[in-house]
């Protein structure tokens, strides 16, 4: 049982977590969920997520709660225009963010189902990061990506970034 | 309720459900209506509730309560290839409009008069998995997600206390059996908002559409078992839509996207595939032509054959030359709207060169566009426009007669690349010049005064009529 100000999370595997309405609300996805229902005594299953994973994402909102609110729905484009492309990642987030691969892409994949984009932005700035300054079977290896290309297309590839990497 | 597959029972179920006779009245349709209800019916197969079709001149249209409204889903849901970023990843910031939202709408023969012969299997196929023969995907579609609608819909009746103790409660149980209409009716007559039901109905829709294109690696949301089934640490199990806002973190870092393009196949196809990554990358101070010949023509060719950019628009770039021009006019010959606006490196020289070799190649240019052309300037970085004449700019007058002539050959074929300003100039230089006779040229009026152009003027309309 909660008060109005709170709500309760329920994760996948059946993990309930009750945090501020404030905190929920920064994700979008609660936030409409939580328009449309008014304030609830219900848990609000989160079947995409598991509990390990909620735990974080509610972490990183709890952190990030007094941050200017996310933006409406027609705002949207504007701020992702507005978005920056610079990959400076603050050090709470940094320490945050630093875990396991698997990990990371179930936090990725939570914040693109919840809607909360700071923390996608977050977890693709990660991602990228990670690749810079790895070559190519560096990264597969780091993410366990198959090559499916044939020697001969690799060949090939590797002539055409030529320019890039030499210069 | 019991499922059922074959449309001509479904039809007659809901037509018991949702007609009640003594609510019928004769409705006269349209034309257009009565066409698309009898073909539609004829032809597709269709499983809506239509109560009486036949060829009289009235028809019935059911008398439905405004809540059983059926749109038919206007079909935007393009399932595209998977490589495609455009690939509509299933995610609950997916856009709702009420177009998509397949409801119950007793304007159907209007609402998809206006729909294609190509959208009609979309539609009926959308309508198959919400209004009728597949019950069965309809559950499926739910059965997910009723917790949440039950939640939603508990979670509302507790605002009043009466309410809850005087309604029976939708359980999973019970709104897994409800069809689509049904639930919505349930939502409604508690006074709860639909909009939450709307979006986990297209969310789930979009998950039924994608179960038909195959994918081995792709983010399930229907099933949190198989999220991570074999490969959980691959970045591939990330959706395209993820995958392409990693790509948009690495593009100040041209090397790293390459690397990213190296990794395999569906990566390499999604980095070039999405033309706000490369058209990005021609403009960053690393591109090269060289780059553009190889690894950038095949995104082209795929934006050519999709259709999905409209118009290339190399404004500024540097590294727009006759060459590259040349290059993307033979590689590319049904490319659309090729714009070279304010290229530094397009000279005069080269633009002379380039419709020769246009000439000589039968290239069409039809759609080509070089935009204000008069500050194309000359290797030595004259503008022969200028009205300070120089001894290099009287220089530049030799490649301006030979333009001219170029002009003309290209005029006969067909441009719209905008010669005239140079050409007037052209004109009025070799008459300054070689000392032509003011009336062997053909001169143009001037807009404003109707006189002849002046040599002054330059052929800029701007300056026009400095003698008047």
């Amino acid at each position: 049982m909660v008060v109005s100000s709170k709500v309760i999370l329920s994760s996948s595997d059946a993990q309930s977590f009750t945090v501020e309405k404030k905190v929920a609300e920064r994700s979008i996805l609660l936030k409409n969920m939580l328009e449309d229902i008014g304030d609830s005594e219900e848990p609000i299953p989160l079947p995409n997520v598991s509990g390990k994973v909620l735990k974080k994402v509610i972490e990183y909102c709890e952190h990030h709660k007094d941050d200017d609110p996310a933006p409406a729905e027609e705002e949207r484009e504007v701020f992702d225009n507005a978005r920056s492309r610079n990959d400076e990642i603050s050090e709470w987030d940094g320490t945050f963010i630093t875990c396991e691969n698997e990990e990371l892409f179930e936090i990725i994949l939570a914040a693109n189902y919840l809607d909360i984009k700071p923390l996608l932005d977050l977890g693709c700035k990660t991602v990228a990061n990670m690749i810079r300054g790895k070559n190519a079977e560096q990264i597969r290896e780091l993410f366990n990506i198959e090559n499916d290309f044939t020697p001969e297309e690799e060949e090939q590839i590797r002539r055409e970034n030529e320019w890039a990497v030499d210069a | 309720m019991e499922n059922s597959n074959n449309p001509q029972e479904v039809r007659n179920e809901l037509n018991q459900q949702y007609c009640v006779p003594a609510a019928l009245h004769p409705v006269p349709l349209s034309s257009n209506e009565r066409s698309y209800a009898t073909n539609y019916q004829t032809n597709q197969n269709q499983t809506f509730p239509l109560t009486h079709i036949n060829q009289q001149e009235h028809y019935y249209k059911p008398v439905m309560p405004p809540q059983y409204k059926l749109n038919p889903p206007v079909a935007n849901v393009n399932i595209t290839d998977l490589n495609s970023p455009s690939h509509p990843v299933v995610s609950p910031n997916v856009n709702i409009s009420s177009s998509n939202i397949p409801m119950f709408d007793n304007s159907l023969g209007s609402n998809a008069k206006n729909a294609s012969s190509s959208k009609i299997s979309s539609v009926d196929s959308l309508l198959n998995i919400y209004a009728s023969s597949s019950r069965n995907s309809v559950n499926n579609v739910l059965n997910s997600n009723l917790t949440t609608v039950d939640n939603s819909l508990n979670g509302s009746t507790a605002n009043n206390n009466l309410q809850v103790e005087s309604r029976k409660k939708i359980t999973t149980s019970t709104a897994k059996n409800l069809k689509v209409g049904e639930l919505k009716l349930e939502l409604e007559a508690r006074g709860l908002s639909t909009i939450g039901l709307k979006k986990v109905l297209l969310a789930r829709l979009l998950t039924e559409l994608k179960k038909t294109v195959s994918e081995t690696e792709r983010y399930d949301f229907t099933n949190h078992s198989n999220l991570f089934p074999k490969y959980p640490t691959r970045l591939t199990i990330l959706p395209n839509e993820i995958l392409v806002r990693i790509f948009e973190f690495c593009n100040e870092d041209l090397e790293a996207l390459l690397k990213f393009a190296a990794i395999n196949k569906r990566l390499r196809l999604l980095t070039f595939s999405s033309p706000s990554l490369w058209i990005d990358l021609y403009l960053s101070p690393k591109f090269d032509l060289k780059f553009f010949q190889n690894m950038v023509k095949d995104s082209i060719h795929e934006c050519v054959r999709t259709k999905s950019f409209k118009l290339f628009d190399f404004e500024k770039s540097k590294d727009i030359t006759a060459e590259a021009v040349l290059y993307l006019l033979k590689t590319f010959p049904s490319l659309e709207n090729l714009l070279f606006d304010d290229c530094p490196n397009l000279f005069l020289e080269d633009l002379l060169r380039f419709l020769k070799e246009s000439t000589l190649q039968g290239l069409n240019l039809s759609q080509v566009y070089f935009k204000d052309c008069h500050k194309i300037k000359s290797v030595d970085g004259y503008n022969a426009f200028s009205n300070n004449q120089t001894r290099q700019e009287a220089g530049c007058l030799k490649i301006y007669e030979e333009l001219q002539l170029e002009f003309e050959k290209i005029s006969k074929i067909g441009s719209n690349i905008d010669f005239s300003p140079i050409v007037c100039a052209c004109k009025q230089r070799l008459a300054s010049e070689w000392e032509i006779e003011e009336e062997e040229l053909e001169r143009e009026k001037c807009v404003d005064c109707k006189s002849k152009l002046c040599f002054e003027c330059n052929g800029n309309p701007d300056n026009y009529c400095v003698r008047k």
